[in-house]
């Protein structure tokens, strides 16, 4: 055999040897991308993150999540437990980039643990501000979840007394409720309008709370999330029986006991951020990516209650709004 | 052998068709070529057509864009995300080309406080304005001391685009004047930065928006009320991606060219396919000039048309199909013009062939005659004119049937058809036999033929042919040398060899049909007598007259055969013993009846008869012979002229037989010298006699056991089956041994002569003087020692051959001695012939002479004829001395018998001596 032919066997089967032994260095190779849910999957909200990241990322990561729930499990203890479990996670599984949704995920995580850290963060559904997690950080980027306020309010104002200027926000009596009804309560100042809060934690309450507010301008419904003997048949059956004047709400999953919705789109937040990971594993720095708002809504109507009610929408109004057709 | 001349084109016609051939083929080549650049050209003019009808459309569908987004603006009280976000996404996912759609408000500096105010109330709490293009962020403050252009919208919101909220676009003069530009046309703007930024499409079409509802009339109010740009960020790539069939290659190329004319290329395809193309083929060239605002945007597109186009199949098919067409025309042609040509030479050959057919045919010796398929005749040659007898005008169109009547040779039957009865035996594979031809003189021709079909090419027959051969010369030797092998020449009789195939077609028949036959065996007695007496020719004349008659006496179904010398066969058909006896008597009784004349001699003919009764139990012909043959002799032994049937029981056959046994035995004595001599002395009874003593050699065979067989028994038996020449010659050769040692030892006292014995067939056998010489000289012996004893029977049954002998051994020396005189025919005629010395007087009348005086008569009258003649003479079987005493009174020279010496082993002599 010529030495040319041994020396081409030769690299040949050194070439055969890299590929067996790069094999499966390669297949671990591709990027991994993790999402950490603060919340867990039944929640129609997290469901709607998780559907839009699902989507965006494709093919294009290896995805892992995690869900916190921390909506049902709110004590200290599980906190700390669930973060340490979810940091084993990171170290262990070594992912490229981790989306997180929700503020107790960017609060208990991002900031507690990986501020400027070397592994990118993109979060969203972070509600109205980043500011009291102090980011951006190095490492971090995201799109911050606002409600639309502004039309819900204006829109409400248009469609109730002009001689009245009070209305009611009614929610669970939560952290989230009470920061939202702050945020609601600015941008209904701003026109003109005094909002008072009624924060409950139980169906009475509400329904006292909800009674009470008929004699308001228009009533704002936060989210029930939070009052633990909700019946979501009797409520809606309870507003439609009872409400007489315009209820608004940002809550999707509100609207079987409200007139009108102006509601956040979940995908919104989860599309945009597997577009944030994937220009991340593309090599983007999170540094060079703005954090930004939603700016989507949609809007809704809730004919039950239009129906019992003696209000009067404009045909606009009726026209574009989504129809709430089932009922709990 | 016929060679095939082919004929060939010549070299400068096949040159010539060959260039031409080419030239076509090149030229359909190329304007099937050219006719596919033409419609290639065709197809991509119409093509870029759509091209430019498809790029104008999108310019305008983003123009179009732009404008719809400014009634928008227009319409609405404030301009915000929520509404422009759903347009914006409809717009860029109808025109796919529109990467971004993006709002530049000119804001004041307090708007630039609320804009800032509302980000960071979103939640964006670091939001800040950015600079656009190369300007620094110092640069910013001016903002708040003047207008800038900030981007406030944008669609989609993505990673990428984000960065873009918040940018002053104002901060660029570039950018300024190009927006100045579109204020002043009141029409699209084209923009291609050549900012460095990263996440911004450099291609950018813009319309500026005003405050109020109505775009402003005046270049100076819309100068005034401008309140920001629409601007749309465009995909050339997409722009120029268009779902067409499979075409040429095409370049694309988009300048802009501002009012003052400077053209800026702000896109060009990339071609990858440049190096494959060939220069040869050239462009395909379309350039198109879209008026925008006060700017131009030019396409240019470029094509080469790509090999499907061009389809180079299709002119290689149309040049193939093109030599194909040529290729079959020329061949046609040629083959037309070669064909012509072959046919006039294969004309020419083929008369050539036909006159040398006419010529052949005319010459050959047989006959040839065809016909068609109906046996009709086309043609004769001469031959076979001169075998029918008739000429070629006189019988064409006739069927031979009608003109030559053919028959068997064999059986003579009617053959109507030669060629029906040739094909049948080939077909049958029989042998054909020869037919006869009756010519019209009426003389019968014997024709060998052979038939042959004629074919035509595919092989149907149209005719057959026949070839007469005349072989009437072969056919009579043929006939002839059969005759002669079956049939005696001198008679004209059946010979041996017919009659015995007669013989066994008769023995076969008794075996199958039971039938019964007769085989009779004729031996003519004494007929030497008359070939001795009167010559040969006299014998086969006596023969011949003897065939005549036998014949004439026979059955036309009977065979009469000559079996060789004077001995004939007669076969009767369907006959038994009886009958056969009968038919034997009259045979033998018409020979006997014959008188034979010949030189004024006249014989008495008789003949001995063996008659055999031919049946079924008979196993061969040999066995059959052998039976006629006893019963013959057994005949000529009973007295001849006798008739003497055979039957297995029969004494006279069984003695004949029993001497058929001795026959093996005689020739395996000879073959191992089982034979022993004795010599009897015979002795002097005159005094002065010379020779004074004579030893007879006499023969003997003693068996294992002590005995010996008696020479009555075996000589006859010798005698019968012609052995005596062996026997004798076997006693001359060992008694000459003996008599040369005798006298190698010693020379005799007295004078001896030595006496052997000689049969009539050793007489009679000419070669035996040559051998007697011949012995003689071998054992160096002096011939007047011996002396040949020969009978009166033999010597007169062989009389002219016993002659010869006698003579010639005379002549050298020898004597000879008569024996037995007496009893025999006891011819004193023949004494005066037969050149003896010495007479043996028969012992039957010595023996008694002492008691019987006729003996003694006897005795004396042959001693007196004896000595008158001068002969010697001998008396035997002396028993008695008175028998001497008389013999001594009477003459008598010698003397012998057991009175005087019993015969003694031969070697005794030695002893004696």
């Amino acid at each position: 055999m010529s030495r040319t032919v041994k020396s081409w066997a030769r690299h040949g089967l050194s070439l055969l040897l890299l590929i067996t032994l790069l094999g499966p260095t390669l297949t671990l190779a591709a990027d991994r991308c993790l999402y950490i849910s603060s919340y867990h999957q039944g929640y129609a909200w997290s469901d709607g993150v998780e559907r839009g990241i699902r989507n965006t990322l494709g093919e294009r990561c290896e995805l892992r999540q995690l869900d916190m729930d921390t909506k049902r499990n709110k004590g200290d203890a599980y906190i700390q437990q669930i973060v340490e479990k979810t940091k084993h996670l990171i170290e262990e599984w070594q992912p490229n980039v981790i989306i997180t949704s929700d503020d107790n995920a960017a609060k208990y995580l991002i900031q507690a643990h990986y501020k400027n850290a070397k592994i990118p963060f993109v979060f969203c559904g972070v509600n109205w501000t980043i500011s009291e997690y102090g980011f951006p950080y190095s490492n971090v980027t995201g799109i911050i979840e606002v409600a639309p306020l502004k039309p819900m309010l204006e829109q409400a104002a248009r469609l109730s007394s002009h001689s009245l200027y009070s209305a009611y926000y009614i929610g669970a009596d939560t952290l989230t409720e009470k920061k939202n009804f702050s945020r609601i309560q600015a941008a209904a100042a701003e026109l003109g309008i005094t909002l008072e809060k009624r924060l409950v934690s139980n169906m009475a309450d509400w329904k006292k709370a909800y009674l009470d507010a008929q004699n308001q301008r228009y009533i704002v419904l936060g989210s029930h999330s939070g009052i633990s003997d909700w019946n979501a048949k009797e409520m809606a059956q309870f507003t439609a029986d009872r409400g007489q004047i315009v209820s608004v709400t940002n809550h999707d999953w509100m609207m079987p006991f409200t007139l009108l919705g102006f509601t956040k789109i979940p995908e919104e937040h989860g599309e945009w951020a597997a577009k944030a990971a994937i220009a991340i594993l593309d090599g983007t720095s999170p540094i060079d990516i703005p954090i930004v708002s939603n700016r989507k809504w949609d809007l809704w109507l809730n004919p039950i209650l239009l129906e019992k009610s003696a209000i009067k929408l404009p045909r606009k109004l009726t026209r574009k709004a989504k129809k709430v057709t089932t009922q709990p | 052998m016929t060679v095939k001349q082919r004929t060939t084109v010549s070299v400068s016609t096949s040159v010539l068709l060959t260039i031409g051939s080419l030239v076509i083929v090149l030229c359909v080549g190329f304007v099937a070529f050219f006719m596919n650049w033409e419609k290639a050209n065709e197809q991509f003019n119409y093509r870029t057509k759509t091209i430019v009808q498809t790029v104008s459309q999108r310019l305008a569908s983003a123009d179009a864009a732009l404008i719809t987004l400014i009634g928008l603006s227009q319409a609405t009280e404030e301009l915000n995300s929520a509404l422009l976000t759903p347009i914006s996404e409809k717009l860029i996912e109808r025109f796919p080309f529109i990467t971004s759609i993006s709002y530049l408000s000119l804001l004041t500096p307090p708007e630039i406080e609320s804009f800032l105010a509302e980000m960071r109330n979103n939640g964006m709490p670091q939001f800040q304005l950015q600079p656009f293009g190369s300007h620094k962020a110092d640069t910013l403050p001016d903002c708040f001391t003047k207008k800038c252009l900030i981007t406030t919208f944008i669609e989609p919101l993505e990673p990428k685009t984000a960065r873009q909220i918040g940018m002053d676009w104002w901060s660029d003069q570039r950018f300024r004047t190009m927006i100045f530009e579109a204020v002043t046309t009141n029409g699209p703007a084209l923009a291609s930065s050549n900012s460095a930024i990263e996440f911004l499409n450099p291609h950018m079409m813009l319309r500026p928006t005003y405050f109020g509802n109505v775009t402003p009339r005046s270049l100076a109010e819309r100068q005034e009320q401008l309140s920001g740009v629409f601007l749309l960020t465009i995909d050339y790539p997409a722009l120029l991606e268009f779902k067409l069939e499979p075409m040429s290659e095409l370049s694309y190329s988009l300048s802009i060219i501002d009012s003052n004319g400077e053209e800026q290329n702000i896109f060009n395809t990339e071609n990858t396919n440049g190096s494959n193309r060939s220069l040869m083929l050239g462009t395909l060239e379309q350039s198109q000039t879209f008026n925008l605002g006060n700017q131009n945007i030019r396409l240019d597109i470029i094509g080469w048309p790509i090999k499907d186009e061009l389809r180079p199949l299709s002119v290689l098919f149309s040049m193939v199909v093109t030599a194909v067409l040529l290729y079959a025309f020329s061949s046609i042609w040629l083959n037309r013009r070669l064909a012509a040509a072959e046919r006039s030479a294969a004309q020419e050959q083929l008369f050539q062939e036909k006159d040398k057919a006419d010529v052949t045919l005319q010459s050959i010796g047989d006959g040839v005659i065809t016909t068609d398929i109906a046996f009709r005749i086309t043609y004769i040659n001469p031959v076979a004119e001169i075998l029918l007898g008739r000429t070629f005008s006189q019988i064409k169109g006739r069927f031979i049937s009608e003109i030559a009547p053919f028959r068997t040779k064999e059986s003579g039957q009617v053959v109507e058809n030669p060629f029906t009865y040739y094909m049948g035996a080939q077909q049958s594979r029989n042998t054909p036999t020869h037919l006869v031809l009756a010519h019209p003189s009426g003389r019968e021709i014997s024709i060998d033929c052979t038939v042959s079909h004629l074919t035509n090419r595919v092989g149907n027959t149209i005719g057959s042919v026949l070839v007469m051969r005349d072989v009437s010369l072969e056919s009579e030797l043929t006939s002839a040398l059969a005759y002669q092998a079956s049939h005696d020449a001198l008679t004209g009789l059946l010979n041996r060899n017919e009659f015995e195939n007669r013989l066994k077609e008769m023995l076969e028949s008794s075996r199958i049909q039971k039938s019964q036959h007769a085989l009779c065996y004729i031996d003519l007695d004494q007929f030497k007598l008359v070939n001795d007496t009167c010559g040969h020719l006299a014998g086969d004349n006596l023969l011949k007259q003897l065939a005549s008659i036998l014949q004439a006496q026979m059955r036309e179904m009977d065979v009469v055969a000559r079996l060789g010398g004077d001995e004939f066969g007669v076969l009767i058909h369907h006959c038994g013993l009886d009958r056969a006896l009968e038919v034997a008597e009259r045979l033998k009784q018409v020979i006997g009846d014959h008188r034979f004349k010949w030189d004024e001699k006249i014989f008495d003919v008789h003949a001995s008869i063996g008659v055999v009764q031919i049946t079924h139990d008979i196993d061969t012909l040999s066995d059959l012979m052998s039976a006629a043959d006893l019963a013959c002799y057994t005949a000529k032994d009973m007295g001849r002229d006798t008739v003497h049937a055979y039957q297995p029981n029969d004494k006279e056959i069984a003695h004949r037989h029993s001497q058929m046994q001795w026959l093996p035995r005689i020739q395996e004595a000879l073959h191992n010298n089982e034979f022993k001599l004795v010599t009897q002395r015979i002795v002097s009874l005159q005094n002065n006699t010379d020779p004074h003593e004579i030893y007879e050699f006499l023969l003997r065979w003693p068996q294992g056991d002590g005995s010996q067989v008696s020479p009555g028994i075996f000589i006859p038996a010798a005698e019968r089956y012609d052995l005596m020449r062996n026997i004798d010659r076997w006693v001359v050769q060992n008694a000459f041994s003996l008599i040369e040692k005798v006298h190698a030892e010693y020379v005799p006292l007295r004078s001896r002569l030595y006496s052997i014995n000689l049969s009539g067939q050793s007489i009679g056998d000419p070669k035996l003087a040559g051998f007697i010489s011949s012995q003689l000289k071998r054992y160096n012996i002096t011939p007047e020692l011996i002396c040949f004893e020969i009978t009166e029977t033999s010597a007169i049954a062989n009389y002219s051959t016993a002659d010869e002998f006698i003579r010639q051994m005379l002549t050298i020396g020898c004597q000879f001695a008569l024996d037995d005189f007496g009893s025999g025919l006891s011819s004193f005629g023949y004494l005066k012939q037969l050149p003896v010395s010495l007479l043996k007087i028969d012992g039957q009348f010595v023996r008694d002479m002492a008691k019987d005086p006729v003996d003694r008569v006897m005795v004396r009258t042959i001693q007196d004829v004896a000595r008158a003649l001068k002969l010697k003479t001998i008396a035997e079987w002396v028993e008695d001395e008175q028998v001497i005493d008389l013999l001594r009174e009477i003459g008598i020279d010698y003397a012998q018998g057991f009175h005087i010496e019993k015969p003694q082993p031969a070697d005794k002599l030695l002893v004696l001596s």
